[in-house]
Parts: C-alpha cells; structure tokens; sequence
C-alpha cells in the first residue's frame, strides 16, 4: 500500500497511521539526531512530529510525497526549537575527530559520533548542514530537499557537495597529507 | 570538472549508496569527498531509535488515533489497551524503573518487557496516579471465566476470522468450557477448561490471536526459550496483567491477571498461541504440538 493510500485510510483507519509510523520513524529520528545530537532532544522532536503530523493529517493534500511532508514538519519542529534555545556552538570537534592515517571512512566510521557530527554541521552554514542532514540523514533525494527548503534541486546538490566538503575539512583535516 | 558537475556526481553516488548499491567511488569527485558521503551514509543508516521509544511513541499515536476513532473523551476505557501500554511503558521512563529493564521483546502479537532478575523496583507509585492496577496483586483480579464476548465453539469457528484448533493432549480433555471471542485490535479467541472437581478454577486456556491483536505482557519473572513444531517459543512464569474486554461490552477495557502459572507463547504463521497451564514445559510443549 502507498503512502498516499495510508493516509487517505488513516481517516478513518486507527492502525494505517501505525503503519506508516513505522515506515517513517527511523528517518525522521535519523535526521532529527543528526541536527540534534543528543538522543532525548532527538527523541522529543520525533515525537513532536509525528503527534503533530497526526493532529495534521486531515491538511495533507498529497501535493508532495508523504515524507516530504513529514520531514518538513521535523524541519520546522528543529527550527523552532533552535528559536527557543540559545545556542552555543563548540569548536573542539576538529581536534577531537583529528586522527592521521587511517583510510577516511574507516576513520569516519570508527571515530564519529552523533554528538560530533552534530557539533560539526553546527559549525557549516545553516542550510549547508540542512540540506546534508535532510540528503542523507533524512533519505530524501534532492529534488525532494528542494521541496522542503524551497530551493531548486541544483542548489540542493550544491548545498550538499559545499557540506560534505566542509565536513572534509571539520572532521579529517589531515586526510591530505 | 566544475563545481556543479562535482555536486551533480556526488548526488549521483549519494542516490546509489543510499538506495543500497554499491557504487564505486567516482573517481572524478575531490580526493576523500565521496568516501565521506560513503561514510555518512552507513553511519546513517546505521542510526535507529531505541526500541523502547518507538513502542512508547506508537502507542501514544495508537491511543490517540483510538481516541479520535471512538469519539470518546480521554478517560473512557473503549481504548484502554492502548493507555495501559501507554501507562506501563511510561514506567520505563521513571529512572529507577528504567534502569532495572533491559529489553523488550516481542514473538507473534505478544510484547514483553523484561525486568533484572534482581527484585523489581517500586512501580507502585506511577500506578497510583492511574486507577489502573498495573501489578495487581490476586485478590484484585477477576476470574477468566466473566470475560465478555462468551460464545460457542461453533460460532466462534463460524465469526471469529482466524482458525481455531484444539488441543489432543491430555487425552481426557475434550472441547473447551468456556469460548470467548474478542477484538482487541485483531480477532482474539480465548478457550478454557475448568478443573472438573472446581469449576471455578481453570484449568487450561488457550489464546489464539490473530493478526493485529497485541497483548502486552509486563515484567515475566522467569523465561526461557523452546520450540513447538520446531518453531521459536517462549515459556513464561510469573503474575502479568493482561488486557482484555470486560464483560461491560464493547466499551468494556479491564486488565485481569489470568494465571499465576506458566505461559508457553508460539506462533504458527500470522497466529500466536499463548497456553495458560500449571503443567511444567514438557507437558505444554505436547498440548501445544498437539493442536488439532
């Protein structure tokens, strides 16, 4: 059953809104935590959107995919969030993460850790970090992103090719040498 | 290659990494940048929320989709199934609960939450905000034998939409006593034979859950893992609540504690089985392969 065909049941159908719960929790808690970096914040802001996607379901008119749908209320559930909390912004990832030698997704792979990746998209340019967290931690595709940010797809791919290079630099700054 | 030919590759690998192939590294992109995308994705991927927050938050969503089905404002027990888990898995958030429960498992339509082995903690104090008795002691609980939805062995075959076998072992057994069918988020049959020198007392019940249904079984003292026909099952021991519909009707939730024995949990395709005896495991092992 499709997304839209869900939603269209969930109206009336108390266990079609489980459903797509279930297909959907993981990628929303993905990007939530990634931006967050801390599971309970994580795990709050999952909560809040999907309570809130729920109470909303009766406005989702199907003009994007569900996901997209879903993911822009996480977007703007982080953002008011952001707007509440007074953020400090730590610059001790790069020395943290600094380990030469090792191939770099073994690196990545050994050495990171939500919190630091977290800390480390807070230091990239907001919509940088965004655009990366919805590409990949979310699994939206770009055009997709596009949606959610109100960009075009092409600035989407540069947005995230500008922060996966960043990244680069934050997390393995001596993977040149 | 400028740099929207770069962004194009790299959403290009992205794509195919994040949709499971195992593209190889475009070697035109920057030194490094696609095996950090590479990186971030398995990392992501890798990346899931607790169990126990996802049990949690399904079924805050489920009470509330439950609530707005039914209609019915937030006290009335139409969707007591769903607040029971709510208010048993809200135990897990209290620190000193939580940190007796290491994990929750589920096999067929049955979730279980396990506890240390050490004694449990507290969880009387939750429970005393609820007027839901989440670890009844035996003097609160009602019998099995008042459920609601008491029916017969032929019409609960003919209406209950999931097929009803019945137990060859112990020979003398004969047909079930008592036949209740239910609903409780999935067709539910509930068989039980009472002890021919106490009536009152039951001697043997069998659930058979279809799909859908889900039972929530809170802090099994004892478990270990067996077989019947072969496939996985679970043997329980210890006082459980279990929700089921009361003999007030449709709207009717209550919890009841059913046995103080043990429970042997199987499933047999989308079925769970759940055999209420005081046999030991050998014995419930043969009731339940003998099903017929």
């Amino acid at each position: 059953m499709t997304d839209e065909a869900l939603v269209t049941a969930a109206r009336h159908d108390q266990t079609a809104f489980a459903e797509l719960y279930r297909r959907h929790v993981d990628r929303v808690y993905r990007y939530l935590l990634a931006r967050a970096g801390e599971t309970p914040l994580a795990q709050d802001l999952t909560a809040q959107t999907f309570l809130a996607a729920f109470e909303g379901l009766a406005g989702y008119r199907g003009r994007s995919e569900f996901p997209v749908w879903l993911l822009g209320i996480a977007h703007h559930k982080l953002m008011d969030h952001y707007r509440r909390q007074k953020e400090t912004v730590s610059l001790e990832v790069a020395d943290e993460l600094a380990h030469p030698g090792a191939p770099v997704e073994q690196l990545v792979a050994e050495r990171l850790r939500h919190a630091q990746l977290a800390r480390a998209l807070k230091q990239l340019a907001p919509e940088r970090a965004e655009a990366l967290a919805l590409r990949i931690f979310g699994g939206l595709s770009a055009a997709e992103v596009a949606r959610v940010m109100g960009k075009s797809e092409a600035a989407v791919k540069m947005l995230v090719h500008r922060a996966v290079r960043d990244l680069q630099e934050r997390l393995v700054p001596e993977l040149d040498e | 290659m400028n740099d929207e030919q770069h962004a194009a590759a790299l959403d290009a690998f992205l794509a195919a990494r994040l949709a499971g192939q195992d593209t190889p590294t475009p070697g035109d992109l920057p030194s490094g940048e696609a095996e950090l995308a590479a990186a971030l994705v398995v990392f992501a991927q890798a990346t899931r929320p607790e169990a126990l927050f996802r049990d949690q938050l399904e079924a805050r969503l489920h009470a509330r989709a439950a609530r707005r089905t039914t209609g019915l404002p937030g006290s009335r027990p139409a969707w007591a199934l769903a607040v029971a888990l709510v208010l048993a898995l809200a135990l897990l958030s209290v620190p000193q609960v939580r940190a007796a429960v290491f994990e929750v498992l589920r096999i067929g339509a049955v979730r279980m939450v396990f506890g240390n082995p050490t004694p449990a903690p507290p969880i009387a104090t939750p429970a005393a905000h609820s007027t839901v008795p989440l670890r009844p002691t035996a003097t609160l609980v009602p019998t099995l034998l008042d459920l609601a939805g008491r029916t017969t062995l032929t019409d609960a075959r003919r209406m209950a939409g999931v097929p009803i076998r019945l137990p060859a072992y112990p020979p003398d057994l004969g047909a079930p006593d008592y036949v209740f069918q239910q609903d409780i988020e999935g067709p539910v049959v509930v068989l039980a034979w009472t002890d021919r020198a106490q009536p009152a007392r039951v001697r043997l019940s069998l659930h058979i859950l279809g799909e859908g249904a889900l039972v929530y079984k809170q802090e099994p003292t004892i478990i270990a893992e067996t077989t019947v026909n072969a496939e996985r099952a679970l043997w329980t021991v210890g006082p459980y609540v279990l929700v089921v519909r009361s003999p007030g009707g449709a709207e009717g939730w209550s919890l009841r504690r059913l046995v103080t024995g043990h429970v042997l949990i199987w499933t047999d395709g989308p079925i769970t089985y759940r055999l209420e005896t005081d046999a030991e495991l050998a014995d419930a092992v043969r009731i339940a392969e003998s099903l017929k």
